[in-house]
């Protein structure tokens, strides 16, 4: 055979890898698995935000055979996926080993059908193209492709895990309520709501009801609310600033003065860029900080840092020295600095005293954002829900589910920068503070809310995020 | 994208142009600036129509002093729809750069059945019976009577037709079947006789073969063509068997016994004739009778034949089998004259063929001593025997005979007369008391085999200035001058320039127990190589995706094969994976068959299609993207060489053209091998894995007579394979192929040339070209 020790059993450590790249890279987002077997589709685990769920799921019920059926299981997936609501991305990932598709029906039907609903098929074939999965993938703009071996199957597999380039007609600002829990406290013992087992120290507090929570993120099962961690809110940003790519030096320019003036290492990791025989290494520069960075960094500044360290350094906004000095005054961390700083108005004074009084920014309501299009446009949006579903040795279920209300107004650099700092820092305390981005239009957040103080706190803490321009590199600001 | 190439400036429809594409055009061009003939081997998928149609109609626009004419003959309708549509793309597209100075008339001709609009002649079944009813309705005598006599039927589309006289024309433009049948049904004129007429005008003809190669055809379609033409013959591999079909005729018992009732009604009416004469001299009132005709006949044919064109204005529907230049110009011979005379003639002549065919033996003769026997027994000298077809046909016109498919057999039997008459070289008959695979069923039949293809081609090679002849597989390309004997100026063979590596061909000389496989006699209903051969099916059919098509070297071979499959349960086996579909004689039915097949592979079940070379299926249909991802050719396609009538073939070319039998045989074979396994790609987009399942294939003198575009992707490693390695190396190919590609080509390979491409070429020469 092909894949050793069989193409089930490769398939099955992929898609575990493939789950929690999913889920890093969209936390907010829910999949659901659907296997495939004898001619009739399966569903193995629900649409759902946990990743140990479906890979145990996964894990138990592992086996292949009989006929495959491509339209019974898109039948059923299709079933699955209408019921989410029109504004995520609903999308389904078939991972394919047969070569063939015995189907009760007209499968033609079938594809058309999902293409009404707005499914996003894609397909990975283990051992040759066939017709009908291109024609699917085609009709419903997914991808096709075919593993040609266990690497590249990892590759295909993984290309998925980034939420695909935004559908302009569904790209609606929406508000949504969410909730950011506190860890609770260590040592307690506590039935958590999750898994019904009693549990000590780990997990989460919801911060509406105070259930408790073993992993993060996920939707409290208790009252619905969404529950995640700041940081897997601010690592689905990056995708709509993206760093403008970096000049390449040329080689025969390395030995002139500016280079020498820079200092001959890179800014990022500080190794030299003078190599062996004293031969400059290629290295490129950011169009912004003018630093030099050799090509290790910048393909890690690009792919996973998605900030240019050398950015703020230069360039320091009369922001971020507020937030600098608001976390030396008051010790919080910068989350909390840009929450009051933009809630005062950027006035540090009042912001210092209003955190260290304990009292709450005044809220804010806005009109209809400024530019909202072109942001729109130019945004591979992850702030959207994005349901999909894949399928595993032949169907997984996944859905994201990744949705906050951006009221875009302020031209500050402010979330990029906050951006970096939680990469480059991950000491950040989950949940100092609840932040929650409450949908003012549905506010069955108070009538629900379980106890006075839980309402209080969520509903004065509703805040906006000012997000920069679409190009926080353009100097005119 | 226009450029130029030397001093033509070619307009191409599309922005980008394959390099063989060019390098084909500029051959093209060198041949038509020779005016002289040429033969072109390109692969199928790389657009040769479109470049053939480009340079030729661009060739005519730069030369407006001596505008030449394109004939363009396909084998199929379907081929001659899809010529005619993409010369409409070219056509806008020169139209629209040039203005309508670059118009054109162009059209396509086919039969009667093709192109009538008539709702009542379109109820008849065949061909034949199209014409009849045409006939019927259009000839000269029946419209004369029609005008005494208001019920006699005729056609309102020829009638207004003939009306319009010289004012029914065409416009410039470019005319498919269909558009000739909307337009004549639009006008009211008859398609046909409108299309027929057109002729002479237009400036580019589609049609068959058959109106070119076939005498009995040519003779009044085509001869007022000029000689500026250039004649293409596309997907011309066949060449050599439709020239000797042509001239080729065969008597069965049933073709005599309607001979003999033709004659009797034939019989009839000359009676009548006379009697009619009887009664109106009685009555007293002479009157030019049916008699009367029959005399003005007689005193015509003393004259003689040439003047047989104004025999009765557009009638002739009946030419003469032989070619133009071996008809006499001289007087039907006097014991033929009179109708009465011919007849007995005929029926002697019928009796000698019955006796001849009661014969126990298979008996070979050549032309010659066929004719002196009859001279001697039936006492037909070969003078009359020469005249018969041209006399019958005059005779018939005189009879005002309209049902001309009711008096097939007579014509078949004059026709085979004629022709023994006139050749004595390049035929022989040969009568087989029975078929050699049913020797207990008595069929007796008498043939007229023709061995010699350029005798048919000929006079095409002589009247027109440039004779295209090209396809995808014309391999070894130096065999088909001699064997139709001319001399071209150009002859070269092309490679596809490819992306990717898009075929995989394999030569399979082992099962996957390591015994050998072949459909050689002795070998092929040996238990382990069909189970081999199954076994081979039931592996790949698990791995390849969608379709997979199969050819076997004959129908009994098929049905022996699959019958054992069947019994150990082979097919089962093939039937878990994909549906099968089996070609059978009977059109409608695998019509039927392949259509099921496409929805099976469209739909994702995938399907396997069991075929017989040298079939309908191998010809005609393609099996191009994922209707057909793998063929299997199992065994090598020989001919039945223990036919009596290959083997006088393969006699004569032996002694005429020194070809060897051996190599006219692996080459025939080969030929259509290649065919067969060129059906899975129709372009570069496309790919397709090619098994040859014979150990035979491994040989040289067999694989070296593949066309060039197989060989050059046939690598050493892939000539001796057994099925367990050729399912690996199918399974790495189908992965490869998935991946996306460049389709431009990169890296110095470029396949997609732009107007800069071509400008840059033109500077530094073709031949720098990497493929």
């Amino acid at each position: 055979m092909d894949f050793r020790p069989s193409r089930m059993a490769i398939m099955a450590k992929h898609v575990e890898a493939f789950i929690r790249e999913f889920f890093d890279q969209n936390p907010l987002s829910q999949i659901g698995l659907v296997s495939i077997k004898n001619g009739v589709a399966h569903t193995l685990t629900d649409l759902g935000g946990s990743p140990e769920t479906h890979i145990k799921a996964l894990m138990g019920k592992l086996e292949a055979l009989g006929d495959s059926s491509l339209q019974n299981a898109l039948e059923l997936v299709h079933e699955h996926l209408n019921q989410v609501p029109s504004y995520g991305h609903r999308e389904v990932l078939i991972l394919y080993s047969a070569l063939c598709t015995c189907d009760p029906g007209d499968i033609m039907e079938t594809i058309q059908k999902c293409k009404k609903s707005k499914l996003r098929c894609s397909v990975i074939g283990l051992s040759a193209e066939m017709f009908i999965c291109k024609h699917l993938c085609q009709e419903t703009g997914g991808l096709y492709s075919v593993a040609v071996d266990e690497v590249h199957l990892k590759d295909l597999l993984l290309e998925h895990a980034p939420p695909p380039p935004a559908i302009a007609e569904f790209a609606i600002a929406n508000l949504i309520k969410m909730g950011f829990p506190q860890r609770a406290a260590e040592g307690s013992m506590a039935i958590c709501s999750c898994h019904k087992e009693v549990k000590i120290g780990a997990g989460y507090m919801c911060p509406r009801c105070k259930a408790r929570v073993c992993d993060l993120p996920t939707e409290c099962t208790i009252c619905g609310l969404t529950l995640v961690s700041s940081p897997h809110l601010a690592r689905s940003y990056h995708h709509l600033f993206p760093i403008a790519p970096f000049d390449e030096v040329p080689a025969l320019s390395s030995l002139n003065d500016n280079r020498r003036k820079l200092g001959k290492s890179c800014f990022g990791c500080q190794q030299s860029l003078i190599g062996a025989g004293n031969k400059p290494v290629p290295c490129v520069t950011c169009r912004k900080c003018k630093h030099y960075f050799c090509l290790d960094c910048d393909i890690y500044i690009h792919e996973s840092l998605h900030n240019c360290p050398g950015f703020p350094n230069t360039t320091m906004k009369e922001e971020d020295t507020n937030v600098t000095r608001f976390c030396k005054a008051t010790s919080a961390c910068k989350d909390a600095a840009f929450y009051y700083l933009e809630g005062f108005d950027w006035n540090l004074e009042d912001a210092i005293s209003g955190f260290l009084g304990d009292q709450l920014p005044p809220l804010k309501i806005r009109a209809t954002p400024r530019r909202v299009n072109e942001w729109r446009e130019r945004s591979r949006s992850p702030l959207r829900r994005r349901y999909s579903t894949t399928s595993v040795s032949e169907f997984t279920l996944k859905m994201r589910q990744d949705e906050i209300t951006i009221t875009k107004s302020s031209d500050t650099g402010a979330l990029a920068t906050s951006g970096r700092e939680l990469h480059d820092s991950d000491d950040i305390s989950h949940g100092e503070k609840i932040v929650s981005i409450a949908n003012p239009v549905n506010q069955e957040f108070k009538e629900e809310g379980s106890s006075v103080q839980a309402t209080k706190i969520c509903e004065s803490t509703s805040i906006e995020i000012h997000l920069p321009r679409p190009d926080p590199y353009s100097d005119s600001d | 994208m226009i450029f130029k190439i030397e001093d033509v400036t070619v307009y191409f429809p599309y922005d980008n142009i394959y390099p063989e594409q060019y390098e084909y055009m500029v051959e093209l061009k060198r041949a038509l600036d020779a005016k002289g003939h040429c033969l072109l081997e390109m692969p199928t998928g790389t657009g040769k129509t479109i470049a053939l149609l480009s340079l030729i109609t661009s060739y005519r626009l730069s030369r407006p002093d001596s505008p030449i004419k394109l004939v363009y003959c396909t084998r199929t309708v379907h081929e001659m729809e899809k010529t005619l549509g993409e010369l409409k793309l070219l056509h806008d597209y020169q139209v629209r750069h040039l203005g309508t100075q670059a118009k054109i008339l162009a059209l396509g001709l086919s039969s009667r059945k093709n192109l009538c609009v008539n709702t009542k002649v379109l109820a008849a079944e065949n061909r034949d019976s199209v014409d009849a009813a045409c006939r019927k309705r259009t000839a000269s005598w029946v419209r004369a009577l029609s005008t005494e006599n208001p019920n006699v039927e005729l056609c309102d589309f020829f009638e207004n037709y003939e009306k319009a006289a010289e004012n029914a024309l065409l416009p410039p433009g470019v005319y498919t079947l269909e558009d000739l049948r909307a337009f004549g049904k639009n006008r009211g004129w008859c398609p046909y006789f409108l299309a027929r007429h057109m002729i002479q005008f237009a400036n580019v003809i589609v049609y068959s073969y058959q109106y070119l190669l076939d005498p009995k055809v040519a003779g009044f379609i085509s001869k007022e063509l000029q000689k500026e033409s250039v004649v293409v013959f596309d997907e011309a591999h066949n060449i050599d068997n439709v020239c000797i079909e042509a001239l080729s005729v065969s008597v069965r018992r049933v073709t005599l016994e309607g001979a003999n009732r033709n004659l009797n009604k034939i019989r009839q009416e000359i009676d009548s004739s006379y009697y009619i004469i009887e009664i109106v001299q009685l009555v007293g009132r002479f009157k030019a009778t049916d008699a009367g005709r029959l005399r003005a006949e007689y005193n015509r044919l003393v004259e003689g034949l040439a003047l047989r064109g104004d025999l009765s204005g557009g009638d002739q529907w009946l030419a003469n089998p032989a070619l133009p230049h071996d008809i006499l110009k001289e007087a039907v011979p006097g014991n033929i004259r009179r109708a009465e005379h011919f007849v007995h003639v005929l029926r002697r002549l019928l009796q000698y063929l019955g006796v001849r065919l009661d014969t126990e033996n298979v008996e070979k003769e050549s032309p010659v001593s066929f004719v002196s026997s009859l001279n001697s027994q039936a006492g037909i000298e070969q003078k009359t025997l020469k005249f018969c077809y041209d006399r019958l046909q005059s005779l018939m016109l005189t009879l005002e005979i309209t049902d001309t498919d009711e008096f097939l057999p007579i014509q078949t039997v004059c026709d085979f007369a004629t022709l023994v008459g006139t050749y004595a070289r390049g035929f022989s008959i040969i009568i087989e008391p029975y078929d050699e695979r049913m020797p207990h069923i008595p069929d007796p039949i008498l043939q007229l085999s023709c061995h010699d293809a350029s005798l048919a081609i000929k006079p095409v090679f002589d009247r027109f200035q440039s004779v295209v002849i090209t396809s995808g597989t014309l391999s070894p390309i130096d065999l088909y001058p001699r064997l139709l004997n001319f001399t071209p100026v150009v002859s070269r063979s092309f490679k596809m320039s490819m992306t990717r590596d898009c075929i995989c061909p394999m030569v399979l000389t082992r099962g996957s127990d390591q015994l050998p496989v072949s459909t050689k006699f002795d070998m092929r209903s040996d238990p382990g190589v069909v189970r081999n051969y199954g076994k081979l099916l039931v592996e790949m059919v698990s791995i390849v995706p969608d379709g997979v098509v199969c050819f076997f070297v004959s129908y009994s071979y098929m049905d022996g094969i699959i019958a054992t499959w069947n019994e150990t349960g082979i097919l089962k086996e093939i039937m878990q994976q994909k549906l099968v579909f089996i070609e059978t004689q009977d059109v409608v039915e695998t019509t039927l068959a392949l259509d099921n097949y496409r929805r099976a592979c469209d739909c994702g079940r995938g399907a396997v299609f069991f075929s017989v070379a040298r079939g309908k299926v191998a010809e005609g249909i393609d099996f191009d993207r994922h209707y057909g991802r793998l063929v299997v050719m199992y065994g090598v396609p020989f001919q039945y060489t223990l036919s009596k009538i290959l083997r006088a073939r393969l006699e004569y070319l032996h002694d005429t053209f020194q070809i060897k039998e051996g190599d006219f045989l692996t080459f025939d074979a080969l030929r259509q091998a290649a065919q067969c396994v060129g059906r899975v790609i129709r372009s570069k987009a496309d790919y397709g894995m090619m098994i040859f399942a014979d150990k035979r294939y491994s040989r040289h003198d067999k694989r070296s007579k593949l066309p060039g575009w197989i060989l050059s992707h046939l690598r050493d490693a892939h000539l001796n394979l057994s099925t367990d390695m050729a399912i690996h190396i199918a399974r790495e190919f189908l992965r490869k192929m998935a991946q996306p590609y460049d389709k431009a080509g990169t890296m110095g390979r470029k396949t997609l040339l732009t107007q800069e491409d071509l400008e840059k070429m033109a500077e530094t020469g073709v031949q720098d070209m990497a493929y």
